[in-house]
């Protein structure tokens, strides 16, 4: 439960700097999805559970915050999600992998989401600056989760 | 799965508006949070580009400066005609319009998260503040979009460089009139514009109201460039727009009553 509400608390802080904060200082065209970005980051550490929980919490937020139908964003990405964790289980493995993942995740939820009026082009700059966070999201939760785990702290998968 | 089965249910109930009052509520409490934050990476953004532009600023000062000794006098001249048309209203006994600022819809702006292309914006007003979707964002004179959707605290506002958005607009000078559509990004196409017709590169564009959307008068830029191919039969012209559509700050809401 706590573990449940500390990640609702972090997708709320990251839905409305990624609005409000991060789009204003690096323009619409190069604003990362930081609900994939930090999601994937967990499931690349392991925590398949945790990154299930955060990105439906996270895309919620996101509809709640914006336009569109309330449930859409969680189900795709969600989706998206559960599908990528069976492909690295059972297709692909290694960093390469993880990488394609997170591009391909947000492909997904922005042709799905927004269609394809938006162009590949601005698309593929939003989805690259995604997978810059998850790997910045990831050295943050590697840290995170040493600093903890010396003082005595055990994280369950 | 369960997440899954979860989403599927939440959208299912999402489809008929279950959530409008959550989704209301929400963005009430952290409407002040998230405009607060874009306020203040604006002025991060802002600060640093005064810093990297200098040399540019300075140049652009002697410009204005240049440039507003000649607005100057234009003012007085527009000035001495004003007095002069009060002064013939009052002897025609012509009744003054309707002053359209009543009514008028205070909202700030928020880029659209939902929008790669940067051709949409969310106002932090929506339905239970009286706005609706066709009403007309204004900034000053300046035409600056339409609404698209709202939800009871929030907006959605195409921009008029919106590729979707279409308006009747006409030539402030030469009353040549035709069809405005966005070009992804800050500037706008004016097409329709028959072979006969007068349009000039610094021409005003301003709304013609025939469309029924918008009132007419409205600025929506200058003429940039006129193409002039002898293949096409009717000519279009580029327009840029005069204001910062990334840097709106606060807007006024026309509501359609």
């Amino acid at each position: 439960m706590k573990k449940n509400l500390t990640v609702t608390f972090i997708n709320i802080i990251l839905v409305l700097i990624q609005g409000s904060f991060l789009r204003e200082l690096m323009g619409p065209e190069i604003a990362p999805n930081l609900v994939i970005a930090f999601a994937y980051s967990l499931l690349f550490m392991g925590f398949e559970d945790i990154s299930l929980t955060s990105i439906f919490m996270g895309g919620l937020f996101l509809d709640l915050f914006g336009f569109n139908i309330v449930g859409l964003s969680p189900l795709v990405l969600t989706g998206s999600l559960i599908l990528f964790k069976y492909v690295k289980k059972y297709l692909f493995r290694g960093w390469l992998s993880n990488i394609v993942i997170v591009f391909l995740a947000e492909l997904i939820y922005s042709f799905v989401i927004f269609g394809f009026s938006q162009g590949l082009f601005s698309t593929w700059r939003g989805a690259l600056s995604t997978l810059i966070f998850s790997l910045i999201f990831y050295m943050l939760n590697q840290r995170f989760k040493n600093f903890f785990g010396r003082a005595g702290y055990s994280f369950n998968k | 799965m369960r997440w899954l089965l979860a989403s599927l249910v939440i959208f299912i109930l999402g489809i008929f508006n279950i959530f409008a009052p959550i989704r209301g509520g929400l963005q009430f409490v952290l409407n002040p949070l998230q405009f607060g934050l874009q306020e203040m990476a604006g002025g991060m953004r802002d600060g640093a580009s005064f810093y990297f532009n200098l040399r540019a600023i300075h140049s652009e000062n002697l410009t204005l400066l240049e440039r507003n000794e000649g607005l100057l006098s234009e003012l007085l001249r527009l000035k001495s005609l004003e007095e002069e048309n009060k002064l013939l209203k009052d002897q025609l006994g012509v009744l003054v319009t309707e002053d359209l600022s009543k009514g008028l819809i205070l909202a700030k702006t928020l880029g659209n998260f939902d929008d790669h292309t940067g051709t949409s914006i969310v106002l932090d007003r929506g339905s239970l503040h009286g706005i609706n979707a066709g009403d007309v964002v204004v900034k000053g004179q300046h035409l600056v979009g339409l609404v698209r959707s709202v939800t009871h605290q929030r907006s959605d506002v195409e921009l008029i460089t919106s590729p979707t958005l279409t308006l009747s607009v006409m030539d402030f000078e030469t009353k040549t009139e035709g069809l405005a559509r966005g070009e992804f990004g800050t500037s706008v196409l004016m097409e329709r514009i028959l072979p006969g017709e007068q349009v000039q590169p610094g021409n005003l564009i301003i709304t013609s109201g025939r469309d029924g959307r918008v009132f007419p008068g409205y600025l929506v830029g200058e003429v940039i460039d006129v193409s002039e191919e002898s293949a096409e039969v009717l000519k279009q012209a580029s327009i840029k727009v005069l204001i910062n559509l990334d840097n709106l700050g606060k807007v006024f809401v026309i509501p359609n009553k």
